[in-house]
């Protein structure tokens, strides 16, 4: 009995000498980032390599990654941050954060990272992100969306590949002589891949549109607006298309961008993500480059001759919650300031990795043609109209008006019933 | 008996009629089987597509260059354990909820007390609340007992949502029983315990079995309790597996996650080509009592 009771004092002995010191237990940190960034194949690798270079760069520090579909995870993270389990550092879209602050789940970055550097981010960028007056995220991957146009449908149609249209008379024109095209690849050729499903993305991707003719989606007291002219000319012009038959109604952003992607569509509205896109759906059969199948114009200008540009921004930010807020900054700053890191990142990805504008214009960012388009419109590119926690709520509200304007009902109804249905969308708590 | 005897005029007619009935019904189920199983051929279709041939026009359903890389996929090991985990999840939840709900409902069936009825109207009530505020409620309960990221966490929830259903289902089984064969069982001396578990369950076998399979399907096909509970991959559930590495906005692999999706819904075909019997009888004796 004796010998069984040493024999386990013993092992027990044995087994607390080998565990590593309390002090190293103590020193060693966990930082928590939540994101959809791991299950975005393209930038799958990059970011396991910028996660892996961070914890070498800290061995005291272990990175755990919680990833999140694309979709979800405005939900994961609202959830997290009210039972109190939010993740240090998250990554969203803009169009989310009105929400997350409107519970307090972000932090101010003024004061975690310099002002030096935070002014190194553009100042339209930046105003989107601030809250209350506060900076509270930062561009990881800046997304400027453009018109992106098929050259070969162009040539083909008897335009100028190389002259890309400038103004919305002259866009319009464009679309509808492609889309005069003859069938290809088993289907008929659309001038545009636009979004008309039932997702609450429909709407958002016709602010651009309503901009470019020259009107706003909020009047001048910030309040929400959708019967302006300008917006009744925008829904007239997406039921012109598909009437037409230049725009496929219910298309989903997938079916828009396989369309583009097999080349029966001359126009798609998208951010830097298209290189990837480009590559992955079609194969590497359609090219990306000035004189190649594919390439970027900015956004045909309004009336007034302005050029706005629409920006669907990855952005990058520290919750409120974060334990160590320091560690969480340090992470930040490695990651979008540090031009070893961001080159890196950008060459694995290939898609923009942070929105500082020195690095933009600088090393493998400045060195790539595509990526230098996006970041000449960086500064001008706006993502949120309005901040309001429940503004993706009105956005959803619209989708059926919208889509009941490119059915046939009328357009002028449709947007004031419209306008009601969003106005009780935002009044709600 | 009865005698065979001359075949008149509105029997013949009869005899037509209902031969024509027979056939319309058989035309009905047919074109029902074929739309039900439209979608699962696509889907098989697909997972042997190459991504440029998913959105082929027009249409292929064999694809000319068939290719098997999806379900290199499927059967890859990372994929394999999340399909163990969704089985062990889903086993246990089955096991739980089909045993918890067995033992409230004999209760609820047996016991007359006051509340009774409000006890089976709290929690038929309790499936109209909206998974997003039970979700948040879980999450908070699954933090402070520290069981987040666990198998624990998903059997749990998934008990919770199916608790209320096996309730009302197994209940309706037990007020058919004729209490005779419990008092027949405690006369030979048997324990409470003893009269459940080797009288009265033995007898609602078929309402068991189609408890536990409706529990199983659910908690197999739950996707956002594995996708907020869990945050490791050694616990992820398939479906949330599958929205991490398929559905997102720059979704293009339709023939892996056709080859994913193929392979997690064999369990769900073989659970009910075994047991077909017993949850077509279990659900219609629920349905009616008396």
């Amino acid at each position: 009995m004796r010998g069984w009771k040493s024999s386990l004092a013993l092992t027990l002995g044995l087994a607390i000498a080998a565990l590593p010191g309390t002090d190293a237990l103590a020193q060693q940190k966990t930082l928590r980032i939540m994101g959809y960034q791991a299950t975005f194949e393209h930038f799958r690798p990059a970011w396991e390599w910028v996660l892996e270079e961070f914890q070498r760069r800290h061995p005291d520090v272990t990175i755990e990654d919680i990833p999140t579909a694309f979709n979800e995870t405005l939900n994961q993270i609202t959830v997290a941050v009210l039972g109190g389990n939010a993740p240090d550092i998250v990554i969203v879209n803009p169009v989310w954060m009105a929400q997350l602050d409107s519970l307090d789940a972000l932090q101010p970055l003024s004061g975690l990272i310099s002002d030096a550097e935070l002014a190194k981010f553009p100042e339209r960028v930046r105003e989107d992100l601030t809250f209350d007056g506060e900076l509270k995220a930062l561009p990881l991957n800046p997304g400027p969306i453009m018109m992106v146009y098929n050259r070969d449908l162009m040539r083909e149609a008897g335009l100028d590949p190389d002259a890309p249209p400038k103004t919305w008379p002259e866009f319009t024109t464009a679309i509808e002589k492609i889309c005069a095209l003859p069938d290809r690849n088993g289907g008929k050729v659309s001038g545009i891949a636009l979004r008309l499903d039932r997702g609450a993305q429909t709407a958002q991707w016709l602010i651009p549109v309503i901009w470019g003719m020259g009107g706003e989606i909020t009047d001048s007291d910030g309040e929400f607006n959708f019967t302006s002219p300008p917006v009744i000319e925008a829904l007239q012009w997406y039921r012109r298309l598909v009437e037409e038959g230049c725009a496929q109604p219910g298309a989903t952003v997938g079916d828009t961008r396989n369309l583009f992607a097999q080349g029966r569509a001359g126009f798609i509205f998208e951010g830097p993500w298209i290189r990837g896109l480009v590559r992955n759906l079609s194969a590497d059969q359609l090219q990306i480059a000035p004189d190649g199948n594919i390439w970027i114009a900015p956004m045909p200008e309004n009336p007034s001759g302005e050029v706005r540009q629409f920006a669907n921004h990855g952005v990058i930010a520290i919750t409120a919650q974060a334990k160590d807020k320091e560690l969480a900054a340090s992470f930040v700053d490695f990651l979008l300031n540090d031009p070893d890191v961001v080159d890196k990142h950008f060459e694995i990805a290939q898609i923009m990795a942070t929105g500082n504008t020195e690095l933009l214009a600088s090393g493998a960012h400045g060195a790539d043609p595509l990526t230098q388009e996006f970041v000449k419109y960086l500064p001008n590119s706006q993502a949120l109209p309005m901040q309001h926690p429940r503004w993706l709520a009105a956005m959803d509200a619209l989708v059926p008006h919208i889509q009941s304007v490119v059915d046939g009902a009328d357009a002028q109804a449709e947007a004031e019933q419209a306008e009601r249905d969003a106005q009780r969308a935002l009044s709600r708590r | 008996m009865k005698h065979a005897g001359p075949v008149t005029g509105s029997t013949a007619q009869n005899a037509v009629g209902e031969g024509r009935f027979t056939l319309a019904r058989l035309a009905v189920a047919t074109i029902a089987t074929l739309m039900m199983l439209w979608p699962i051929a696509w889907m098989v279709s697909t997972s042997f597509k190459r991504p440029e041939a998913v959105f082929e026009l027009p249409p292929r359903w064999i694809p000319e260059a068939p290719s098997l890389a999806g379900y290199e996929v499927a059967l890859s090991a990372a994929v394999l354990r999340y399909f163990l985990n969704s089985v062990i999840v889903a086993s246990a939840t089955a096991l739980l909820a089909t045993g918890a709900g067995a033992l409230c409902a004999y209760g609820l069936s047996r016991l007359r007390f006051r509340g009774n009825r409000a006890v089976m109207l709290a929690l038929l009530g309790s499936l109209g609340l909206p998974i997003p505020l039970l979700m948040v409620t879980l999450y908070l309960l699954f933090f402070r007992v520290g069981i987040l990221d666990s198998y624990l966490a998903l059997i749990l929830g998934h008990t919770v949502i199916t608790l209320p259903v096996v309730v009302w289902l197994l209940k309706d089984f037990f007020d058919a029983l004729p209490r005779e064969f419990e008092e027949a069982a405690f006369i030979d001396g048997a324990s409470p315990a003893q009269v459940i578990r080797l009288v009265i369950l033995p007898l609602v076998r078929p309402g068991l079995a189609a408890a536990a399979i409706f529990v199983f399907v659910t908690s197999w096909n739950e996707f956002i309790f594995g996708m907020t509970f869990i945050s490791s991959d050694t616990y992820r559930p398939i479906p949330a597996a599958m929205g991490l590495l398929f559905l997102n906005e720059f979704q293009y692999r339709w023939g892996d996650t056709m080859a994913v999706a193929t392979v997690v819904t064999l369990p769900i075909m073989l659970l009910f080509v075994l047991f077909q019997r017993y949850f077509v009888s279990g659900i219609t004796a629920g349905a009616v009592k008396g």
